[in-house]
């Protein structure tokens, strides 16, 4: 048994569209008027708080924007690369000291004063390669 | 305003209502409003009764608003709450006209005399439990499990009454013609 | 070079004394491979385990390029391990291919403890900073 399988004949479904239309009644303005009033009310203050918590959200989401930026900004301030990391290859090892004594041969030697001496010569040279070999914190 | 051509479904009404339409509530309610009355009358038999249980059903849907989330049809959802107010305007009235006993089911107005239809005769004495069901399956078109969450009984409780209105309507002498054709 | 070389002669003689019979000083070789390309400089890491074995000297390589002493931290010295580095601005006919002795590297340890060593590249690079692929392996001397 499936009630949605069971039919009725056609005339008897008629006459149950007549019955449930046959109400005679008549819904006056006044009960639609109290109805629609109440909902214009209520939907006001909806888009009171919709529009109250949109300008939250944009001023969380604006907040956010800038704390991301100064992260950011101050991210790119930690991964700056050692001033010894001469090839830019994120570390100092012996090849910064390559190319700095190849530098200092070609006679590009600006920038790379590394002890601070007022020259550019071997011993900055020697400076970086102390960098590269120098034991890590935590080794033996 | 509600404009009487809008014909976005009830879901696109609902969601435009959750945002604050104030116009898609509107087309909502005219879209039913016809309906939860006849509802309304059929089950408190009364005129005055029928359009404040129409007031109410719609006041206690606005409330619903916004976040309200439609998982069935709106018949469903609108047809327990009316029902409810229906028969709490019911007890209310009869407290007060003073009676005695307030009766514990919704008897059907009787159909006006001016009809005249033997069909309308049958169907008005198959009592209140199965002449709801087979409007709401063949007037509404509601499923059996629509009308199932509609009237909060069991599903088997919905077949077994549309079945029982059927097979009355297909003893009675004065229907059972309709049947053979 | 004669006068490095002394040095770590008189420093491998020094720990000797200090320590008596039940050490040894062995000498380990630090070789790198850099096949067809001309080695001009490396970095590599040396790391020895054992009961007290520690590093105490450290001299250059086999060839000219890399006769000298390698760039090495002196607080390595003691230790277990140490990094070592060298390079070279000569032309590519002058620096080394193939399998080179590019450093020695001095242990003290225990006569009877069991000692394994490893080494690890983390640069190489052939003539005019173009970074190569090397292979590196170290082999024990007796030294005494």
């Amino acid at each position: 048994m499936n009630g949605d399988d069971e039919t009725i004949p056609a005339a008897i479904e008629q006459r149950l569209h007549h019955i449930a239309g046959a109400t005679g009644v008549f819904v006056p303005p006044a009960v639609d008027d109290a109805v629609l009033s109440r909902s214009q009310q209520r939907f006001a203050e909806i888009r009171r708080r919709r529009a109250k918590t949109q300008r939250v959200w944009w001023i969380s989401a604006a907040a956010a924007v800038i704390v991301l930026g100064l992260l950011a900004s101050s991210l790119i301030t930690v991964t700056r690369y050692e001033r010894a990391d001469i090839d830019r290859s994120g570390r100092v090892d012996i090849l910064d000291a390559f190319a700095l004594a190849r530098r200092i041969q070609q006679g590009d030697t600006a920038g790379f004063d590394f002890n601070n001496d007022g020259v550019v010569d071997r011993a900055d040279v020697d400076t970086v390669a102390a960098q590269a070999v120098r034991l890590r914190k935590g080794r033996a | 305003m509600a404009d009487q051509q809008d014909l976005r479904s009830d879901q696109e009404l609902i969601a435009a209502a959750n945002t604050g339409d104030v116009g898609a509530f509107e087309t909502l309610y005219f879209r039913y409003r016809e309906w939860v009355t006849s509802l309304a009358y059929r089950l408190t038999g009364d005129h005055a009764l029928a359009l404040d249980v129409l007031q109410e059903t719609f006041l206690y849907f606005l409330q619903k608003f916004p976040g309200f989330v439609l998982t069935c049809q709106l018949k469903s959802f609108l047809y327990p709450a009316a029902r409810n107010l229906s028969i709490a305007a019911r007890r209310k009235a009869h407290r007060t006209q003073g009676d005695a006993a307030v009766p514990e089911e919704i008897e059907a107005p009787a159909p006006p005399q001016a009809l005249g239809n033997e069909i309308d005769a049958v169907i008005c004495q198959l009592g209140i439990e199965h002449r709801e069901v087979l409007l709401l399956r063949f007037v509404d078109g509601l499923t059996v499990p629509e009308i199932a969450l509609a009237l909060d009984i069991p599903e088997g409780t919905v077949k077994s009454r549309v079945h029982n209105a059927i097979a009355k309507l297909r003893a009675d002498d004065r229907t059972k013609q309709f049947f053979d054709r | 070079m004669t006068a490095l070389r002394i040095s770590v002669a008189i420093a491998l003689w020094i720990a000797f004394a200090a320590h008596g019979q039940d050490t040894s000083f062995r000498a380990v070789d630090v070789y790198v491979n850099s096949g067809a390309q001309p080695l001009a400089a490396y970095q590599l890491t040396f790391l020895s385990t054992g009961a007290n074995v520690k590093i105490v000297g450290i001299e250059g390589g086999e060839h000219s390029a890399f006769a000298e002493a390698p760039y090495y931290d002196p607080k390595a010295m003691q230790r277990e391990q140490v990094t070592i580095a060298a390079f070279n601005t000569a032309a590519a006919n002058q620096l080394p291919t193939g399998r080179t002795r590019v450093a020695t590297i001095h242990v003290q340890a225990d006569v009877k403890s069991q000692r394994t060593y490893k080494v690890e590249v983390s640069a190489a690079a052939a003539a005019g900073g173009k970074a190569i692929s090397v292979q590196a392996n170290v082999e024990e001397r007796m030294t005494r």
